[in-house]
């Protein structure tokens, strides 16, 4: 007997035991499909009408030199983007990865390891494919690309996504040094073309409308190189060490449970304690104040341990700006805040273990409230600090003062703060309190909102600055921010 | 002429008074009218099955946990674990004791001692780590220890800060026999050095090497 045919004996079995233990009618089966079908056909179709549409509006309106540049590259700049996020979730979950309970029966089990691991990584490049076609074919049409073009592109985007995927899996054994430097090179060059965009030094191509020769050949080459790293990916894949495989497939159940009960604070446990537990050791910085100051000085040395955080942070800021160059007007306000937010929420690592471990809360000397002010002092500086770094772009976009811009810019660092703030001390869904009933079960009355967490407040305390960009608007705003900030600090 | 009536001092408060505590969970009483003093300089002990209420009674006495009622006072006055100084005085180690992923070994204990503004933190720090074996793993992060490091650097947290009443739940938890021998000895010390000890434990061995008095939870209390 082959190994593999041992692997599809044991798959074999397993199916068999599950299917041992089902107990579910066909009907509800088939209602269940039933739905699940409808669900995504209606909302599917909903998405596809609103591109149409805002390709429709975007067709009338885009007509500055700003927005037709912004226009002419955004493809480009969205397939990039669609790649760093393939590279980075497939370094994040491996790409190759199997469960704890397929890592502790079947990788111990003298069989073909190939065979195990091979569909694994199969899926994972389907998936890839897919998703970044599905984006790529969303930009590709709100650019005006026709028919063709949005084919050929979404189609080398899903080609290059299943590279990216199988090239993650070969430096996978190594550490994944090579995938690293692969996607920070990829974000580098979506960075670049957003700076291109917020100096104005892109070309105002019209759409393509079809497709000329030499592109083809250049996307028959990119298959061709694909599927060459598909296929060394395939045949390398029974190398990889149980310990290379493991921690995405513990990381992989962590992230849907918390998921499933829609804690994203959890889910940004999860992900701390993933990264984090890959290090063995670190080198230790001592010395440093005492008191309070001793938090903010933990602070520091992580920054100086991980500065990725503080440089996604500083890269973000060039959207604002090409948002402005695109003629965004306000809603680079809400962008600003938006991308604050999300480039923020790394930084609140501290904060977050505080919140969420009263022991350590309780070892430190002084009120809960004053350890949370003081895990906010690093964070909150380099919020102010990138709403500074984006005053010019907040001018440009809304016409105020310089001086006004300076308040505007501050606001919408607070704002974002807020947000973040927000997201990282939010409380699980409790069960202990009263269950609203619903087909799913009983629901906890706080478990749809806590998706929105964050978001609720950084769109609550952007609103009045975003309705009224004045220094009156950005004083509401201010006031609504620190009102959340000293609330959720202050509570016990 | 009639003798001089000598005026008795009044006695002066335990570290730790708790007096007809009760925590109820539901219909069920967990802790029903539990009295317990610790003085300083002195160690009790908290025995009794699983589900007794051992830890149930550390949680409310280190504010993790509120009692139905009942009185818990530190040095005469209310215990509060919200007063700085409460947090100041009482050094608590329980088992949901978690860290943070980024710090490593010892930048977790440069901060505990240097929050508490512990003069020469880091000479403390250093020696704590080598009483407790955890010098060589110093630079690791806590999520690649093993349990029973973890377990150590969370003693450890106790021990490089300022203290006058240390709370431990099941401290001899994943410990080895080294391990559960030198935390006897360091807790002989902290008596000797007048602080009070109270702790729940399962370890027969360091209950009789450590405690004064023992209180078996849930059932009539022994004396020693």
């Amino acid at each position: 007997m082959t190994g593999t045919a041992e692997v599809r004996d044991l798959r074999g079995d397993i199916r068999h035991w599950r299917r041992g233990r089902i107990d579910t009618k066909i009907i509800e089966a088939l209602g269940d499909a039933y739905v699940a079908v409808f669900a995504s056909l209606m909302l599917g179709s909903m998405v596809v009408s609103v591109i149409v549409n805002l390709r429709l509006v975007s067709d009338e309106r885009c007509t500055v030199g700003g927005c037709q540049e912004a226009r002419t590259v955004m493809p480009w700049l969205v397939g990039l983007t669609a790649l760093a996020v393939v590279l980075a979730l497939a370094r994040l979950f491996g790409p190759v990865f199997v469960s704890p309970a397929v890592g502790s029966w079947l990788l111990s089990a003298p069989v073909d390891r190939s065979a195990l691991l091979r569909p694994r990584l199969l899926w994972t490049c389907a998936i890839a494919a897919v998703l970044s076609s599905l984006l790529a074919a969303a930009a590709t049409t709100l650019g005006g690309f026709t028919v063709d073009p949005l084919l050929a592109f979404s189609g080398s985007v899903a080609v290059l996504a299943v590279a990216g995927v199988c090239l993650a899996a070969l430096s996978q054994a190594g550490g994944g040094l090579d995938a690293r430097l692969l996607t920070w090179t990829v974000a580098l060059l979506v960075w670049a073309g957003l700076l291109a965009v917020a100096l104005d030094r892109v070309p105002a191509w019209p759409a393509p409308t079809g497709l000329p020769a030499g592109a083809w050949i250049a996307v028959a080459v990119v298959v061709l190189l694909s599927v060459a790293v598909l296929v060394r990916a395939v045949r390398r894949v029974g190398r990889l060490g149980r310990h290379d495989v493991s921690p995405g497939g513990s990381l992989a159940p962590g992230l849907s449970g918390a998921l499933a009960t829609l804690d994203l604070a959890l889910v940004y446990d999860v992900l701390l304690a993933h990264r984090w537990n890959s290090h063995d050791a670190v080198r230790s910085r001592r010395g440093g104040p005492s008191g309070q100051a001793a938090l903010v000085w933990c602070d520091l040395s992580r920054l100086r341990r991980s500065p990725q955080a503080l440089v996604i942070l500083a890269g973000v800021v060039v959207i604002p700006y090409a948002a402005e160059a695109a003629g965004a007007g306000r809603v680079v306000l809400l962008l600003t805040a938006l991308c604050g937010f999300l480039a923020g929420l790394p930084l609140l690592a501290g904060l977050r273990v505080v919140t969420r471990t009263p022991s350590l809360a309780r070892a430190m000397p002084f009120p809960v409230s004053s350890t949370r002010k003081s895990t906010l002092v690093v964070p909150g500086a380099a919020m102010v600090g990138f709403g500074l770094a984006t005053f010019p772009a907040l001018h440009g976009a809304v016409g105020v003062s310089w001086a006004d811009s300076v308040v505007l810019a501050l606001t919408i660092g607070a704002c974002a703060l807020a947000g973040a703030v927000r997201w990282v001390t939010g409380r699980p869904p409790d069960y202990a309190k009263p269950l609203v009933s619903t087909p799913a079960g009983g629901v906890p009355t706080n478990l749809y909102g806590s998706i929105i967490r964050g978001f609720d407040i950084l769109l609550l305390s952007t609103v009045p600055v975003l309705f009224s960009p004045s220094v009156t608007g950005a004083l509401v705003s201010l006031m609504v921010a620190f009102g959340v900030l000293s609330y959720l600090v202050g509570r016990e | 002429m009639a003798a001089k009536k000598k005026r008795k001092p009044p006695e002066a408060p335990p570290l730790l008074r708790v007096r007809d505590l009760v925590r109820r969970f539901g219909e069920v009483d967990v802790v029903n009218g539990l009295d317990l003093d610790v003085a300083a300089g002195t160690a009790v002990a908290l025995v009794g099955r699983n589900g007794a209420g051992k830890s149930t009674v550390l949680r409310c006495i280190t504010g993790a946990d509120t009692p139905t009622s009942g009185t818990i006072e530190l040095d005469g006055e209310p215990m509060d674990e919200r007063s700085p100084k409460v947090r100041a005085a009482v050094a608590v180690v329980m088992d949901d004791m978690d860290f943070f992923p980024d710090l490593s070994v010892v930048e977790h204990l440069d901060l505990f001692a240097k929050a508490h503004r512990v003069p020469d933190a880091e000479a403390v720090v250093d020696e704590i780590l080598t009483e407790l074996g955890l010098s060589p793993h110093s630079g690791q992060l806590p999520g690649t220890l093993s349990s029973g490091q973890k377990r150590r650097l969370a003693l450890a947290s106790a021990f490089v800060r300022p203290r006058r009443l240390l709370v431990l739940d099941e401290p001899e938890q994943r410990l080895d026999t080294a391990g559960l021998e030198w935390l006897a000895e360091r807790l002989r010390r902290e008596k000797a050095d007048g602080l009070g000890v109270l702790l729940a434990s399962h370890a027969p061995t360091l209950v009789e090497a450590v405690a004064d008095r023992v209180i078996d939870v849930g059932a009539q209390e022994t004396g020693r």
